[in-house]
């Protein structure tokens, strides 16, 4: 198998991932860029090219809530949890919880 | 070109392919998120070309970036029912071909083998077609009749599987080569355009008095096409040497555009073109559908032109 075909399912495993690592970070509001530092400050660097469309989709979907707001510099739209989002953020943190628990104790066999 | 413009023009890249609704609100978010990044990436030294360049780049080609804003979409024809679904096109065009060829080859419809073989590609050979069309739109009404059962409206049609293209980064940007020998084309053009009058009066008859052009015509309104072509003319080498459209330029295009259709219509309404009034009523059709077209893609444009991000401002709630 290719690197590339190496590289295409680790991305894989990834994108269930980047979901809940994205509104982890938003209980808090959050513009994209800063959103994307807090990630890779905290070892989930996102590239911005999903990352950036990947906000908008959730809050299609009704799980952020946004705004734009003029402090220093440019105008950002900031992200949060809408109510939505946050009851689904607590179902995924405890799937999230369950499948490290069994993928733990499969990968130690 | 500067780095704002490359961005600007990435993102109105992106937007075009995005719902109206979307547009000018993504557009403002990706612009500043892009410059954001870009300044980033540049740290201390100063911001270039190239660094631009690879930003988006890595962000992805514009049909991409699109694709990833959009909502999943319906599944109109699922992965695992793709082969039935070709077999069932490709299979279905093959039988009603070999159904329908031997018959009209068979059948002393006509003398000769080839006009037998072009009634039946412009007949039964194309209508067998039909099939695959009629399979693929049974398909989508069916995934609609169920999306709308489902009553989630943030999903649009769409089929699966859909390759990204690959884009340019911009599309603003004008290839040099090819827009060099299409100019070079149009100015040779243009003086054996002016000179057909000329060429017209030293034909042989029948063909002299068929297409002979009326006096006014030649001496009053034709010459006018000569400056709007100029006009172009200047306009595109312009661009050749910029190396992209820019939103004066394209307003110019829009402009002139607008001009050569008004010349076109005051060319069929104001009086005869051709002396031959029957050959002058064909003329006139092609030059009222050829304004109909011009002036069809000038508002294409102007859409276009207004859905582009520029220097639009956010909504502050």
């Amino acid at each position: 198998m290719s690197d590339a075909a190496h590289d295409k399912i680790e991305q894989e495993l990834r994108r269930g991932a980047v979901v809940l690592a994205a509104l982890s970070q938003l209980r808090e509001p959050q513009y994209g860029y800063s959103l994307r530092q807090a990630l890779a400050a905290k070892g989930m660097p996102i590239e911005e090219g999903t990352l950036y469309p990947l906000l908008r989709r959730l809050e299609a979907q009704g799980l952020l809530a946004s705004e734009w707001r003029i402090e220093e510099g440019p105008p950002r739209r900031y992200y949060r949890l809408s109510e939505e989002g946050e009851r689904l953020f607590g179902v995924l943190t405890a799937s999230w919880r369950d499948l490290n628990a069994v993928m733990d104790r499969l990968l130690q066999q | 070109m500067s780095p704002k413009e490359i961005i600007e023009s990435y993102v109105d890249d992106v937007v075009l392919l995005l719902p109206a609704r979307q547009r000018k609100d993504v557009g403002i978010e990706l612009r500043e998120l892009l410059f954001e990044e870009l300044g980033n990436r540049a740290g201390e030294n100063p911001v270039d070309e190239a660094t631009v360049r690879a930003l988006l780049k890595d962000f992805g080609a514009p049909g991409d970036v699109a694709s990833r804003y959009r909502p999943a979409g319906i599944t109109a024809i699922p992965a695992r029912e793709g082969r039935v679904f070709a077999w069932l096109s490709i299979g279905g065009v093959l039988a009603q071909w070999a159904l329908s060829l031997p018959i009209e080859v068979i059948l002393p419809t006509h003398d000769d083998l080839a006009t037998r073989l072009g009634v039946w590609a412009a007949g039964s050979g194309l209508h067998a077609f039909a099939l695959p069309g009629a399979l693929a739109f049974s398909a989508m009404v069916w995934a609609w009749w169920k999306h709308r059962s489902t009553g989630d409206d943030t999903v649009t049609l769409a089929f699966p599987g859909e390759l990204p293209a690959l884009r340019p980064i911009e599309s603003s940007e004008v290839n040099r080569l090819a827009w060099f020998t299409a100019l070079v084309t149009f100015a040779v053009s243009i003086p054996f355009y002016a000179s057909i009058p000329y060429y017209i009066a030293r034909l042989d008859e029948p063909a002299r008095s068929t297409l002979t052009l009326d006096p006014d015509f030649v001496a009053n309104r034709a010459p006018w096409l000569l400056v709007v072509w100029v006009a172009q003319l200047v306009l595109f080498i312009f661009v050749l040497f910029k190396g992209r459209w820019v939103a004066a330029t394209r307003k110019i295009e829009m402009a002139l555009n607008v001009a050569g259709a008004a010349m076109l219509a005051w060319f069929v309404l104001g009086g005869p073109m051709l002396v031959n009034p029957e050959i002058d009523g064909y003329a006139k059709l092609i030059a009222s559908g050829i304004t109909a077209m011009i002036l069809a893609v000038t508002a294409i444009k102007f859409w276009r032109e207004q859905a582009r991000v520029g220097k639009a401002k956010p909504q502050i709630s």
